[in-house]
């Protein structure tokens, strides 16, 4: 708060102050005093009316300059009016008791929609799992029919729900991770196995090279991230995938390499936005510009790396980037 | 021995692992499911974790206190703190359901193996022609012939199906459980050596191609 900004809020009471003082001035001119004692006594008048409004400045200076570091200091602003102090003058307390009001309503809100949001989350979760038992009494059904199709048409099935339990999780990550030494062939392998006949039924060359590397992290989550991968290299003309590992320093890195249509230039960077569909999933009409998206947001959360290269017409190489902390 | 409230998945996992020759039993009182168990004895348990009554958690406590029957936890909640809790409970193995049924069947192989050493020296026969698991040989009438890991792999789910026709997809998804990713040419590749080599042991005509479906013994 600078000075000339608090003196104009002062403006009536300076004016008042002065037309006072000139009035006593004009009053003792009549009764005949000399101009200099008069000047003296006007200055007196002035400085004292000035003084007066010293404390009020220090005060209102201290407080609002102390109210506005924490503000710009706080993570999360809106929380504001719990952390500053009632401060001793009667409008600041006015509006600290408003702004008061005003928070308490805005954690009322907000507690509302986390509990909304916990509970479609609790229920997604909830009927994963429920309708996990029909899909796996369906594929039973098949095998022992030797419906192969059919399978397939479930494998796509499970792909999606399982799709959107961890899209449903994705924003709670931290509640069910556990990081353990894992090794790049365990997780790689783990994908193929389990999508193998998805794969094999397209056709689909997989090679594996130097996979035989260890890093810490959570296999679940990364067999998932894999296996949007793959699937997407299956989805956009993908003849051939390669897996190979790369160790350097201190960190490992796992390439996933198709030779698939690939990605224009100018759409690289674009592919890991929700909802971004692209060229090829224009051309493809089933894409969802999910995968991806998902895919970086979990590398984010489990401290990946993630990213992408591409050359339109010869494929797309992904990169997963595992730090190496060894404790 | 399966504990599966589901009656679908109950029937139809009974067909299957009948026809991979294992005899199943069921039951669908929930009850007392650890008495039943104790009382048939079987040589391996599918335990399903959400059940009425008492959950697969406190039936695969109780059975420990009594049993080191094999047990493989079968559920459809697949969180990091379902398999620890599953496999402190003593459970031996955590499969998450949809299941991949190959997955399947090669955990309850290999704890079968494991717990009764059923699988060493184990040889599996169609006719004359013979096929030693342990030792990777197969033989005919005094003649043998060493196979690799994967020529072995694809003659052992031809015996183990005498007759029926395997589709060149089943035999490539069953090679890829076993870390081998073969392609349609690796395959192709396979499929020929075998040939020469039960030809070189006068069992040329042993394996039979059916275009468009796949091979038989």
């Amino acid at each position: 708060m600078r000075v000339v900004d608090f003196l104009r809020g002062k403006v009536p009471f300076l004016a008042i102050l002065f037309m006072a003082t000139g009035f006593m001035a004009f009053l003792l001119r009549l009764l005949g005093q000399s101009p200099f004692s008069i000047m003296y006594i006007a200055a007196v008048m002035l400085l004292g009316g000035l003084l007066s409004l010293l404390p009020e400045f220090l005060t209102k200076r201290r407080y609002y300059g102390e109210l506005k570091s924490i503000m710009e200091n706080l993570d999360k602003k809106f929380l504001l009016s719990e952390i500053i102090e009632r401060p001793d003058f009667v409008e600041g307390q006015l509006l600290y008791d408003t702004l008061g009001d005003a928070g308490k309503s805005m954690n009322d809100e907000i507690a509302g929609y986390k509990n909304a949001y916990k509970e479609y989350r609790e229920f997604i979760e909830l009927w994963v799992h429920e309708i996990k038992t029909p899909i796996a009494g369906a594929k039973l059904i098949g095998e022992n029919a030797q419906n192969a199709p059919a399978l397939e048409e479930l494998d796509r099935i499970e792909f999606f729900v399982e799709q959107a339990l961890y899209y449903a999780r994705s924003n709670a990550v931290e509640n069910d991770y556990i990081i353990k030494p894992a090794l790049l062939s365990d997780m790689v392998g783990d994908v193929l196995k389990n999508n193998a006949k998805y794969l094999i039924a397209n056709r689909i060359s997989v090679r594996t090279s130097a996979l035989d590397l260890r890093v810490f992290t959570d296999v679940k989550w990364v067999s998932f991230i894999i296996r949007q991968i793959v699937d997407n290299a299956v989805k956009y003309g993908g003849n051939t995938i390669e897996f190979f590992g790369e160790s350097r320093g201190n960190s490992v890195a796992l390439f996933i390499k198709d030779d698939g249509q690939g990605i224009p230039g100018h759409e690289a960077d674009k592919v890991f936005e929700k909802g971004f569909t692209g060229s090829n999933g224009r051309i493809q009409g089933h894409s969802t510009g999910l995968g991806l998206y998902l895919c970086r947001k979990l590398c984010h959360k489990l401290g990946l790396g993630l990213s992408l290269e591409s050359t339109p017409g010869e494929g797309t190489t992904l990169k997963i980037v595992f730090p190496i902390n060894e404790l | 021995m399966i504990v599966e409230d589901d009656a679908t998945i109950r029937k139809e996992l009974k067909i299957l692992l009948e026809k991979y020759k294992y005899s199943v039993i069921t039951t669908n009182d929930f009850e007392d499911v650890v008495g039943f168990a104790l009382a048939e004895n079987p040589h391996l348990i599918l335990l399903d974790i959400n059940l009425p009554c008492y959950d697969g958690y406190y039936i695969c406590r109780e059975l420990r206190k009594h049993s080191k029957i094999p047990i493989i936890v079968v559920t459809s909640r697949n969180s990091d703190t379902d398999e620890l809790m599953s496999l402190n409970l003593g459970a031996d193995h955590f499969v998450t359901k949809p299941y991949n049924t190959q997955i399947l069947l090669a955990k309850i192989e290999s704890l079968l193996e494991r717990a009764y050493d059923a699988g060493t020296g184990k040889t599996l026969r169609y006719g004359d022609l013979a096929l030693d698991i342990g030792k990777s040989v197969v033989s005919f009438k005094g003649e043998s012939r060493e196979l690799t890991k994967n020529e072995l792999r694809i003659l052992q789910i031809l015996f183990e199906s005498p007759g029926d026709i395997v589709s060149r997809d089943d035999i490539m998804n069953a090679l890829w459980q076993t870390d081998a990713f073969v392609d349609d040419n690796t395959l192709t590749v396979n499929m020929s050596r075998i040939r020469k080599k039960l030809a070189e042991i006068g069992a040329g005509d042993a394996l039979k191609t059916k275009r468009g479906l796949g091979y038989s013994l």
